[in-house]
Formats: C-alpha cells, sequence, structure tokens
C-alpha cells in the first residue's frame, strides 16, 4: 500500500475518534438510566437542588450538558459513577427530554 | 397367509433358543423359573407395521410393564399403558371389537408380563392376540426412535439436561401456547428450518412433541430427523394437549426473556396472564390512582415510589413481572429491585405500552 493512502487512513481514524470523543454518550439503557438517576441524582435534585427531570431542557441542552460532565455543579458528588451508568443515565434525559416524542417528569 | 406362518415359524425358533440360553441360568441361580410363554410371538418387523400414529386400523399396541418408571422413561410408539398388574382393573382400556390385533411387549426375553396379560386377553376373548417376545430393548435397539412420557420431559427440564425441545405443530398453534423451553420448527418448514436442530448431532437429544396421541406431525419430524444424522430422537407424544393437563399453561419454567435487558417476553407475559397467573407475582409500579383505572386482573400495586421503602415485603417465591404504562417505571422498578436485591434472580419488567378500562381489559402493545 502507498504512503499516502496509509497518511490519509490514519488522519481519518484521528478525526473520527477525536469527533467522537467530542461526544461519546448516546444510545445507553434508558430504563436503566431512570432508575440510575434516582439513586444518583433525585437524592439531591427536587431536594436540596433544583427539581431536575428530563422534561425540564431540551435535547440539545442535555447534549450541552454532557458535553463536559466535570463542569456539571454536582459533578462532586456522584464521582466514581461508572462511565456506562453516565451514559444510561444521559440517554434517559435526553430521550425523554421535552422536545422527545414523549417527554417526562421523574416518575 | 404368509404372515400368519411368518411368526410362528419365528416362535418356534424364538423359543429353542430361549431353552438353550435359559438352560445355563437355571442350572446355576435356579432362581429365573420359566414362566408360561405365549405360543403367538412377533418381531420387531411385524411390530414396527403397527407402531404408527394415526394407528393402524384394528390395532393395538400394549405395553405391560409398568406406567413408572418403565412406560414414562420410553415406549413403542403408539403403544398404550395397561400394566400386568393392573390389567384386570384396566380391560375398559382394550378396544370393543374382540377381533383388533393386540400385541403385547415389555422388558424383553426375560420378562413374563405381556405374556401374562396376553392369555388374560385371549380368555377374554380376543381371536388375535400377539406378544413381541423380545419388547422394548429390542425396539431401541431396532427402531429409529421411541416415544416417552410427558413426566420424563418435566424430569429433564429440572434437571436442565442436555436436550432440544422442538414442537412439530404450525407456528401459529405454537404461539397460542407451548410447553416451555420449546422452540418451533413446524413440520412443514422441517428442511428450511433445519439450521434451528442443535450442532450437536450425537449427544444432544431432540425431543418433538405435537398435537397429542393421534397428532403425526411429530413422528414424521423425528424420522426425518434421524436421517439427517441426529443419534438420539424421542417424541413425547402426549403433546401440547397432555401438557396442559398434566401440567397447566405456562408451567413449570422460569420467564423466558424478552429483547430489552430484564424485560419478560411479550406473548408469554400473556399466556400466563390468561392462562396461569398464579405462576408470576405480577406488580403494578404506577399510582394507586391509575391502578384503581384499571389493572391486570391479578396485579397487586406498589408505585414505584414506595418501592424501596417496600422492597423487603415482596415475596420471592416466583417470578416477579414488573409492570406500568410504557415499560418506562417498570423498567426502573425492575433496576432498583435488581439493586436492592440482587440474590433474587427472577425478576422481569414488561417492555410495553399497556392501556386499561375499568372493568380491568387490557391492551398490550409491546415496544418497538
Amino acid at each position: 500500500m502507498n504512503r499516502k493512502a496509509i497518511t490519509f487512513i490514519g488522519a481519518l481514524l484521528i478525526t473520527i475518534s477525536a469527533v467522537s470523543m467530542a461526544f461519546a454518550f448516546g444510545g445507553g439503557n434508558a430504563r436503566k438510566g431512570k432508575f440510575l438517576y434516582r439513586k444518583n441524582c433525585r437524592s439531591c435534585h427536587g431536594k436540596t437542588a433544583s427539581d431536575l427531570s428530563p422534561a425540564s431542557m431540551v435535547q440539545a441542552d442535555w447534549k450541552a450538558t454532557f458535553e463536559d460532565v466535570s463542569k456539571i455543579p454536582c459533578n462532586k458528588d456522584w464521582q466514581g459513577l461508572p462511565e456506562k451508568d453516565i451514559n444510561d443515565i444521559f440517554t434517559y434525559l435526553h430521550d425523554y427530554a421535552k422536545d422527545s416524542p414523549t417527554p417526562a417528569k421523574c416518575s | 397367509m404368509t404372515i400368519n406362518k411368518l411368526p410362528r415359524a419365528l416362535g418356534a425358533l424364538f423359543v429353542s433358543f430361549m431353552l438353550l440360553a435359559a438352560m445355563p441360568l437355571m442350572a446355576s441361580a435356579g432362581e429365573s423359573k420359566s414362566f408360561k410363554k405365549f405360543p403367538e410371538i412377533v418381531d420387531y418387523k411385524f411390530v414396527a407395521k403397527y407402531a404408527k400414529v394415526p394407528r393402524p386400523a384394528k390395532s393395538l399396541i400394549i405395553d405391560s410393564r409398568p406406567y413408572k418408571p418403565k412406560y414414562v422413561a420410553g415406549f413403542v410408539p403408539s403403544a398404550v399403558s395397561i400394566p400386568a398388574s393392573q390389567f384386570d382393573k384396566m380391560t375398559d382400556q382394550l378396544p370393543k371389537n374382540k377381533s383388533t390385533l393386540l400385541i403385547f411387549y415389555c422388558g424383553g426375553l426375560k420378562c413374563p408380563l405381556s405374556h401374562k396379560s396376553a392369555f388374560k386377553a385371549r380368555e377374554l376373548g380376543y381371536t388375535n392376540v400377539k406378544v413381541y417376545a423380545k419388547g422394548f430393548p429390542d425396539w431401541k435397539k431396532n427402531a429409529l426412535y421411541h416415544s416417552i412420557g410427558l413426566e420424563t420431559l418435566k424430569a429433564k427440564m429440572e434437571a436442565g439436561e442436555n436436550y432440544m425441545l422442538v414442537d412439530a405443530r404450525p407456528l401459529k398453534k405454537f404461539l397460542d401456547g407451548a410447553i416451555p423451553s420449546a422452540i418451533s420448527i413446524p413440520e412443514r418448514q422441517f428442511s428450511e428450518k433445519r439450521g434451528m436442530l442443535p450442532a450437536d448431532k450425537a449427544n444432544t437429544e431432540v425431543i418433538y412433541y405435537c398435537g397429542g396421541f393421534k397428532c403425526p406431525l411429530s413422528h414424521k419430524s423425528a424420522i426425518k430427523a434421524r436421517y439427517l444424522g441426529y443419534k438420539n430422537v424421542v417424541v413425547a407424544e402426549a403433546g401440547y394437549p397432555g401438557w396442559k393437563e398434566l401440567y397447566g399453561v405456562g408451567a413449570g419454567v422460569q420467564a423466558q426473556a424478552g429483547e430489552m435487558e430484564g424485560s419478560i417476553d411479550t406473548e408469554q407475559f400473556l399466556t400466563v396472564l390468561k392462562g396461569n397467573p398464579d405462576q408470576f407475582l405480577f406488580i403494578d409500579v404506577r399510582s394507586p390512582e391509575e391502578y384503581a383505572a384499571g389493572h391486570f386482573p391479578p396485579a397487586i400495586n406498589i408505585p414505584v415510589d414506595d418501592l424501596e421503602k417496600r422492597i423487603d415485603e415482596i415475596p420471592t417465591d416466583k417470578p416477579i413481572v414488573f409492570s406500568c404504562a410504557s415499560g418506562a417505571r417498570a423498567g426502573e422498578a425492575y433496576y432498583m429491585f435488581k439493586d436492592m436485591r440482587p440474590d433474587v434472580k427472577e425478576v422481569f419488567y414488561l417492555e410495553a405500552t399497556n392501556e386499561f378500562t375499568e372493568d380491568n381489559q387490557y391492551t398490550v402493545t409491546p415496544n418497538k
């Protein structure tokens, strides 16, 4: 294979991974996310923090919020949560957002 | 007619062989007192003509061994069980027409039961009585397959044995209700669907069933499977009607998983709900108001917001199925339950959209 092609494919791969790293969430288990959200987030949100449900925001806002989870104010409170669980929570919030086909309050 | 002469000749041969074989035994142990043998002996080839479903006219094969454990463990296809010990009580099982061919068999050359019953049948006036003296061991050696009782199937199921249960009826029948753990390979689609049969032809037992004692589909499929090279093929002859009678609908085995993690197969959910609701614990996790406006008849109400508090009051002696309106809260309940009581294995939720009316009528639509 010639060098140019290799360079091209390499560049392509880097671009793809960079883009996907920029936003890695989606396609999780919304059912599990609903439970995880209750377990890890509702303990504050709705009690001591703002009442936050999927339908509190539109999908684009949820995406923006999860763009960098370290910027979320209460990030400290759910440190150590596996990436997969965060993704399930995101999927739940995003898929039931205000502008989704099925906007949802928390239960 | 040659058919009549052949068995007689064979019978004579057999008797002389028997004497030779029994001689040393009698000399050494003296226990095997030879019993009175029935004169009309038939062989495998003769019996095979009648061991068919549907049963050829004016014939009946009778298993003289005890029902349990012998008959249920394996019998000649189409044979009925009339244990020799019960013969006098069970004469009503014999055909009315006394010229019907009756073939008795039991556990082989040393077994007197079939001979005993054959003599009794002749006394009752039956004119065409035979004994398949080599009996069931000989059948197993020569035949492509044999039949088993549902009791044996259930035992295999519970022991988690290495078998594949195949429903040979049309798909529609299968969907209306089937024996737990069965897959559907309708006899008419045997060739197209033969890829669904197990890869291990030598060790995995293939068990066929269909619509009961008069249904030929399972027998046809069993023979085809043997020609495909499956070594271990049997037919659970009593089929789905027999299963329903013995064990009820959907009985005996755990829920089947649906597509989503933790979800139950919607078809199975409905089958059990309609046919045998005692099999599952149905928990409706919607609010009390929603529950009051209509719910699955056997369901109890534990709103998802109360589940955490009440988690320990939930009995776990049968599979638990959570349901709500869309699957969202039921799914949440499922994960919460799994999180709080990880020891409980049989927990599911209904991934479906459900509508109820006040008199507890319901419409269940699987999601996606």
